[in-house]
């Protein structure tokens, strides 16, 4: 019968199959860089639960979802991770059930009557590295929530958990050094605007040989453009195959077009951190748009 | 030629591919029969801006070689690469390549199926370019590859070839002519 | 006026109170907290229409499930269904005169009625045997199958076996409309199944059987995929300050931003 397939055999629970894979813990300067505490807070308990009651205050997404979950388990075999390891922490409602014992715990009347219920969980040292661990091993891709009979995205609970540990000084190095290095120089990979405008001049070149006297360019930074293209900064660099097709194909459409230093970045790593610098991020890509004069934004792929 | 231009920012395969269908490329297919093609869909473009269908036309039409995995493992039922989400991280490889070998095997499940219809060998049908409009996937996949042994001889080259993976414009570069 | 009388009444009107103060609080709660962030899962409809057409199939269909996990599709799924048609079958004793649309599903209900314990049994027997479910299950998931199991088991046994005067119960419903504190039947299965009753009503609001709600109110489902037409706008934005735009011209602000970058590395060492 063709139904519901996996491309291999869902694995054997292993506790603590994937404990060890932790990512490491943000620097100093990147958690100063982005605003958020340079280590775990004194007050932490405190202000985990101020903040996750703000959360639950502004997101309805969080609220429903952690209410509406009856732990059925059709998301348990689809999330890719759990796939891989045969964690069972990373099961989509295991990993969700992290947060939501602590929401039991102290948002619900059932937790305040009896608090020591398995269902709840106190905040402790232990249960937050478990939520470091088990958050930062969610990449948020909604895999999930489409199989889900309630819609329940486990997305919105990682970035739910995540902000609150970013709030209270947790962070990884890789996401805060991203998020840091896009303030510094306007792309993930920390490229100084003259690199990227080296680069660019290099794969004209390299386009001059492959088509020649076609006078392809890769505009940087022109005021008045039609189309500012805002790629992933990677294409640059590594996928430099791709970033000279888009070049090709503007030019065969023959449409001006640029890219600009102060935001050569597609890609949001505030996303994976917290709601502020996912907006600061986001809100680049609106002044160089504007700043430029361009008619429309281009998302490279 | 441009005649839209809307007030949110889009995606490049969209415009590319809006342009395509007027025919405002001159694409030589044949410049692409190098590749065995399969398409992958990143979780950001299909799940949070359901955008299936351009990147697909463009391949195929840029393509001869373009063929599909399993329902349950394209389009919104896709698999993330396993380096989405700050996963990305050089400490945490061995998580994302564990996460990738969903995709991984899907590929070469994909071979198999190939070659039963084909009636070929498997290693000659499994697809030795991954096309994905996805910085990360690209950055991720690579290693779930050569971890999981993702080997095509589509070349007929005398070693397999570890799969690569790609983007939509790549093919482009490739196969236009002015 | 008797004791029983009394005693029941007044827990049948606390136990209502409670689940629909419950209920309401949290719907409105759930109405008035915002969505910032546009995600509908796609493929979303476009339009409020084939939300409307989505949210039935999700509804009625659990169609979600049903594309990935057939049993579990099953076995909830008929759970659902004789969840309702007993309900309906109930509604003879609320009612008074009985109209007829009741009357006439009786019957189905009578077989929904046996069907719904099996469908329980199987969803309870599914998370014992699984090892995923096992894992995931928690007291109160099994609280919740044996609670309605009771309520289930009593109501069967006690219509077809166990020969309690429906007069009685009959009155004692009616009487609640009144307040004139009639006394229920004393059967000891209709005793039991009130109370579970009255228990599900207070658990339903504080628990995971606020699906029930939760699924109109799942930001996942019911946007729509509109973003080309309306710009989604969230009502508690923060303003951020921008940093300065630049070119490559702007050499003062890039001599800057890298003199910066070298003084924040500084606090890196001195760790």
């Amino acid at each position: 019968m063709p139904y519901y397939h996996t491309p291999y055999a869902v694995p054997k629970l292993e506790d603590d199959a994937s404990r060890h894979l932790e990512s490491y813990p943000a620097r100093i300067s990147d958690m100063m860089g982005i605003d958020l505490p340079t280590s775990l807070i004194p007050n932490w308990k405190e202000e985990f639960l101020k903040i996750f009651r703000e959360l639950l205050n502004h997101y309805k997404e969080l609220r429903v979802m952690l209410d509406a979950c009856v732990r059925c388990g059709n998301c348990a075999d689809k999330c890719h991770y759990f796939l891989g390891t045969g964690d069972p922490k990373n099961m989509p409602v295991a990993r969700a059930e992290l947060l939501r014992r602590v929401y039991r715990r102290y948002f619900t009347p059932m937790g305040k009557l009896n608090p020591n219920s398995p269902d709840c969980a106190e905040l402790s040292e232990k249960l937050l590295k478990e939520m470091y661990i088990y958050f930062y091993q969610c990449s948020e891709c909604r895999r999930c929530a489409t199989f889900c009979p309630y819609g329940i995205d486990t997305a919105v609970i990682t970035m739910g958990a995540r902000e609150i540990l970013a709030r209270i000084g947790l962070g990884t190095k890789y996401v805060t050094e991203v998020v840091n290095k896009v303030y510094q120089t306007g792309n993930n990979l920390g490229i100084w605007p003259e690199a990227w405008a080296d680069s660019s001049q290099f794969l004209e070149d390299e386009l001059e040989e492959i088509f020649p006297g076609q006078g392809i360019r890769l505009p940087v930074d022109e005021y008045g453009a039609d189309i500012l293209l805002v790629a992933p900064s990677a294409d640059n660099f590594a996928n430099t195959d791709t970033m000279m097709g888009y070049a090709v194909m503007f030019h065969a459409a023959g449409v001006s077009w640029t890219t600009s230093t102060y935001c050569d970045e597609g890609g949001n790593f505030g996303m994976f951190l917290n709601y502020k610098n996912m907006r600061k991020v986001n809100n680049r890509i609106i002044i160089a748009g504007k700043e430029l004069g361009v008619k429309t934004i281009l998302w490279g792929e | 030629m441009l005649d839209f231009d809307p007030s949110f920012p889009y995606h490049i395969c969209d415009f590319a591919w809006k342009l395509m269908e007027k025919g405002a490329f001159k694409i030589d297919k044949s410049m692409n029969d190098d590749v065995l093609v399969t398409y992958h869909d990143p979780c950001n473009v299909a799940r949070a801006a359901g955008f299936f269908e351009p990147p697909r036309k463009m391949t195929r039409y840029m393509a001869n070689h373009f063929y599909e995995m399993h329902p349950d493992t394209i389009r919104e039922r896709t698999y993330c690469c396993g380096g989405g989400g700050g996963v990305l991280a050089d400490e945490l490889t061995d998580l994302r390549t564990l996460g990738g070998r969903a995709r991984a095997e899907a590929i070469k499940n994909l071979g198999k199926k190939l070659a039963r219809e084909h009636n070929g060998d498997v290693r000659k049908w499994t697809p030795n370019y991954l096309c994905t409009p996805c910085a990360i996937c690209k950055a991720s996949l690579p290693d779930s590859m050569s971890r999981w042994n993702v080997l095509s001889d589509w070349r007929g080259e005398e070693e397999s070839e570890v799969c690569v993976v790609g983007g939509v414009h790549d093919l482009m570069l490739k196969s236009i002519i002015f | 006026m008797s004791f029983a009388g009394v005693f029941f009444s007044l827990l049948a009107y606390a136990a209502l109170l409670l689940f629909v103060i419950g209920l309401i609080a949290r719907i409105i709660f759930y109405a008035k907290t915002p969505t910032p962030l546009k995600i509908p899962i796609t493929p979303a409809p476009k339009t409020a229409f084939g939300v409307f057409l989505r949210m039935l199939a999700d509804l009625f269909l659990f169609r979600r499930v049903l594309r990935s996990n057939l049993w579990l599709w099953a076995g909830a799924g008929i759970f659902h269904i004789c969840l309702w048609l007993v309900i309906i079958r109930h509604l003879r004793y609320f009612l008074y005169p009985v109209p007829d649309w009741v009357m006439a599903m009786q019957d189905v209900g009578y077989y929904a009625g046996y069907a719904m314990p099996f469908a329980l049994l199987f969803l309870l027997a599914r998370r014992l045997w699984y090892e995923k479910e096992v894992y995931i299950s928690t007291f109160a998931d099994y609280f919740a199958l044996l609670l309605l199991f009771t309520i289930a088991c009593t109501g069967l046994w006690m219509t077809y076996h166990g020969r309690v005067f429906l007069i009685d119960v009959k009155a004692f419903i009616l009487g609640l409309y009144s307040f004139s504190f009639k006394p229920p039947s004393t059967h000891p299965l209709f005793i039991i199944h009130l109370l579970s009753v009255f228990t599900l009503l207070v658990y339903f609001p504080w628990s995971k059987l606020l699906h029930a709600p939760g699924i109109f109110f799942s930001p996942s489902f019911f946007q729509k995929h509109n973003i080309e037409k309306k710009r989604h706008i969230n009502p508690w934005d923060y303003d951020v300050e921008p940093e300065p735009f630049y070119t490559l011209k702007d050499k003062e602000i890039l001599a800057d931003l890298k003199k910066r970058a070298a003084e924040m590395k500084k606090y890196d060492r001195t760790k």
